[in-house]
Parts: C-alpha cells; structure tokens; sequence
C-alpha cells in the first residue's frame, strides 16, 4: 500500500479525527445512547416502569383476595404496562460508543465511494475534504445541475453531521427569488437535511463516509415542497414590473415600449396599435376614453390634451391639434373663407392672396373729416375729445361687394399709404 | 449466523443480527423494512451490489440505503415560506 496514497492518507485522516485523536471527548451523558433526547426518554421510561408496578401491586391484591374478574384485568393492564416499558427501552438503547473506525475501514468506505459516485470522486488533502461530484439533479422538470458534495474533514471531531457537508452547484439554476438558494434545501451551500439528518450523523460516528455521501445526494435528488427554501413552482417565477407579483416564467408579458416584465393584470394594449403595454407606456385620452402608447399618440398644441392620432376611426388625423382644437381650427379657416371677395380666402378683395388691398391701398376710399385742412377747415380746432383723431381722415369703406371681406378699421394715428 | 446490518434509513444504526442460514437478501429487506420497495434502496453486500437471491454468509455486512430522503428548509426559511403563502392567499382573496 503507497503511503502516499490520497485516499489511504485522506483515510488515516478521518480515522483520527474520529477517533478523538484530537483530545475531544463526548459527555457521558450523551455518548452513545440512541434517543435523540436521552434524558426525556428515561424519564419516560421511570413512569412507564412506575406504571408497570403500580399493575403488579393491583394483580397481587386481586389474587390475594380471590379476586378472578379483577385478577383478569389487572394482568391486563400489567402486560400493557411491560409491553410499554420494552418498547421505552428499545427507544432508549443501550449505551454505547460507536467504534472508531479503523482506517482499513474507512479506506474501503472510499474506494466504494468512488464506485457510488462513478468516480467523480477526489481527495483535497490541502483543503482538507473528500469531494464526490453527483449526476445532474433534476426535480420536477427544473434542472439544477450536478452538485459537487463536499466533507470538510475538520468538522468531524466531537459530534459529526450533515453541517459536515458543502453542496456547491457546479452548473447553477438558482431560483429567481434568491440566488443563494441553488436547490429547494440548499441554500449558501448548507444543506437542510431534514429526515437524513439523524441518519447521516451516525453514519459519520462510525465512519461509514460512503453512507453518509449516499444519503446527502438522496436528499439532493428529493424534493419536499413541505419545506423548502424555494418552491419549484416558483423557481424561475419573474417579478412584475407593475404590481410586484411573481409570474411564472411561461407566463410572463413584456410591454412592446420598453420590455418591462408585466404579469397578465398589468398588461394593457394600446388602442391604437394593439401593441401589449405597461402602465407607464400608456396615457389615457380621457376625452375619448383612449389608452395609447407613445406611438400612437400625441399632444394637442392648443389644449395640451394627450390624443390619438393612428388607427381606428381615423381619429385625430389633424396631426398636431386634437380633434375637438382642430375641429375649432377648420371652423375658423371655414369662416375666413367665407370671407374673402375673391373666394380666395384672403380678404383683400384684389385675388393676389396676400391680403392686402389693391396695390397697398386700403379697399375703401378716404374722406376728409368735417373742419379738416382737406375738407376746407382749419385744422386747429382740436378740441372735444378723440381731437387728435379728429384731425386725421378716417376710412369709409365702400359697400362691400358680394364676396368682399370688411377691411379691418384703421387704428388712432394710422395714416394709409399713398 | 450473524451479519453486521446497516439500515440507513430512519436511525441509521450499524449492529450485528442473528440472521437464519439460508436467508438471502430479499427475505432480509422484506423483513427489516417492511413494506417498503428494494428498488427505492442501494441494496450493497460487502460494499458491493448483490442480488436479491443472494444468500448471505456468515460475516456479511449488508446496508440498506434509500435513494431518496426529504429535505428540509432552515425554521426561519420554513416560517418565511409559510408567511409568503398566507401573504399570497390574502391577495388572492382580495382580488
């Protein structure tokens, strides 16, 4: 046998440590006894004998007086009483400290270690672990991986268990929740082994490494929804962007602006597009009782009023302005049409479109007011109020020709031109 | 004839058992671990795989370990699940 051999050394290793080697010894009242809680099953076990007793005085009064009907029961509940006592101290066990195992023993615990595990097996002695690597775990059509379980050789002074053992995802799926759970009992790497707890830990006591890597991976390839630090049913479960919900991963939405996850209630579509929006993508025309995306919609220039502006019923086609201001809008260019003399819309009367009069001249002729210069007064005369205006010609307009537009009243001071 | 039996399932104990000539493996389970299924069990003989017919021999070590255990979570991970679920049916019933 090489001496340097990692497992034969990895083996002597763990004898050692589990032998006490190290100087750590195990209370007497603890070392041994099978009960998980020593001390509740005796006491369990000294009323069960009280009991029992208790019977037997009943069972010799009865037999002394001649008492057969109660004789008969009394041997009765005698029975019932040793039969408990028996079992009692079944469930108490003798006390007894696991042997340690030798390191032949424990050298042949990992050889079939290696045989278990396929011989994804290796032996960090720097490291101090024995590391077995599992096939990939599949649970409820959720793939997490293989695992890689590892036993610190450190830990297996005093009172060895699965706290012993790392599990490390080697190909992590871990659940969208919390990244640190990498299986339903696993979480940061610690492992919850719930029934194998108790197993795992004697198998440890007695150095049977083998056992105790077979069990973890048993726990690992078992998943109990009772307890688990995950769900599986919401194992790639994403959050809506919206309420917060958890969404299975097949039913999750995503608004079409800016891919936000939505869960089905959170999930609008546009009115004008059909597009599948957020809550955020979307702005209500309360006018029309419209919800649109940005798209689809638009803000009024005159009333500032979000609109749509595609689809449907051709809504709101006039481009900047909703249609209530557009509405307005061609109303008032109606009206301006009606107007203008040439039926050209524009007012001056002259058919150049520009709306001003003919040659820049005002539609109208002037007319001196009364005691002006040009109607033979002085022109001093200034007095009453408005004198200032009451000097200057003012505009008569001449009757409007059948589709002429009024030409608008000169303002105080303005003078036309020549 | 005594074999050292080791039932990795529940207490986990290793002990030695008085075992009739003749038994095999099978007759062994059967009543060891009554009924529960071989094929749920790493069924080993001396380290290694064996048949269900297989007579055991005086000395024998035969384990029985089950392929798959319950797990569990942590009390805070457990009482924080259970918060979670009473969380969730309050919304349900709200909606």
């Amino acid at each position: 046998m090489d001496r340097r051999d990692p497992l034969l050394r990895a083996a002597c290793r763990i004898s050692r440590r589990l032998g006490g080697g190290d100087g750590t010894v195990e209370p007497p009242h603890r070392r041994g006894w099978r009960a998980p809680d020593p001390a509740a099953a005796a006491a369990e076990f000294e009323a069960g004998c009280g009991a029992a007793a208790r019977a037997g005085r009943r069972l010799s009064l009865a037999l002394a007086r001649g008492w057969s009907a109660a004789g008969g029961h009394a041997v009765e509940e005698a029975a019932r009483a040793a039969a408990r006592v028996r079992a009692l101290a079944r469930e108490l066990g003798p006390p007894r400290r696991p042997a340690a195992a030798s390191p032949r023993a424990v050298l042949d615990d990992l050889r079939q270690l290696g045989d278990e595990f396929g011989g994804r097996v290796r032996v960090d002695l720097r490291g101090g672990a024995v590391v077995a690597t599992t096939e990939p775990i599949v649970l409820r059509d959720t793939p997490l991986g293989p695992f890689a379980i590892s036993l610190g050789l450190s830990g297996l002074s005093g009172r060895p268990g699965s706290e012993c053992f790392e599990c490390e995802a080697l190909d992590p799926n871990p659940a969208s929740a919390n990244p640190s759970v990498t299986h339903p009992h696993v979480q940061a790497g610690a492992l919850c082994a719930g029934d194998a707890a108790a197993p795992i830990a004697t198998a440890l006591a007695e150095g049977r490494v083998c056992d105790a890597f077979c069990l973890v991976r048993a726990v690992l390839r078992t998943y109990n929804p009772a307890s688990a630090y995950a769900s599986l049913d919401d194992w790639e479960a994403r959050e809506c962007g919206d309420c917060g919900r958890s969404v299975p991963a097949d039913r999750v939405c995503y608004c079409d602006r800016c891919d936000r996850e939505l869960c089905d209630g959170c999930t609008t579509c546009c009115d004008g597009c059909g597009a599948p929006c957020c809550g955020g993508c979307l702005e209500r025309d309360d006018e029309a009782g419209t919800d649109c995306c940005p798209d689809c919609r638009s803000s009024c220039e005159r009333c500032r009023r979000s609109f749509q502006v595609t689809g449907g019923d051709g809504v709101g086609d006039g481009g900047d302005l909703c249609p209530g201001c557009r509405a307005d809008a061609d109303a008032d260019a109606d009206a301006d049409a009606d107007a203008d003399a040439d039926g050209d819309g524009d007012g001056d009367g002259d058919g150049d479109g520009d709306g001003v009069g003919e040659a820049g001249s005002w539609a109208g002729r002037l007319v001196a007011p009364e005691g002006s210069p040009a109607d033979g007064g002085t022109g001093d005369d200034r007095g009453g109020s408005g004198a200032t205006d009451a000097a200057a010609p003012h505009l008569v307009t001449a009757p409007p020709a059948a589709n002429a537009v009024e030409a608008p009243a000169p303002a105080a001071g303005d003078r036309p031109a020549a | 004839m005594k074999v050292l039996f080791i039932n990795n399932d529940g207490g986990g104990f290793a002990d030695h058992i008085d075992v009739a000539d003749g038994t095999t493996v099978a007759r062994l389970f059967a009543e060891r671990l009554p009924g529960r299924h071989a094929a749920d069990y790493l069924v080993r003989v001396n380290r290694q795989p064996a048949a269900a017919d297989q007579a055991l021999a005086d000395g024998d070590r035969v384990s029985f370990t089950p392929l798959k255990i319950e797990g569990a979570a942590g009390g805070a991970a457990a009482a924080a699940r259970r918060a979670d679920v009473r969380r969730a049916a309050a919304d349900w019933c709200g909606r």
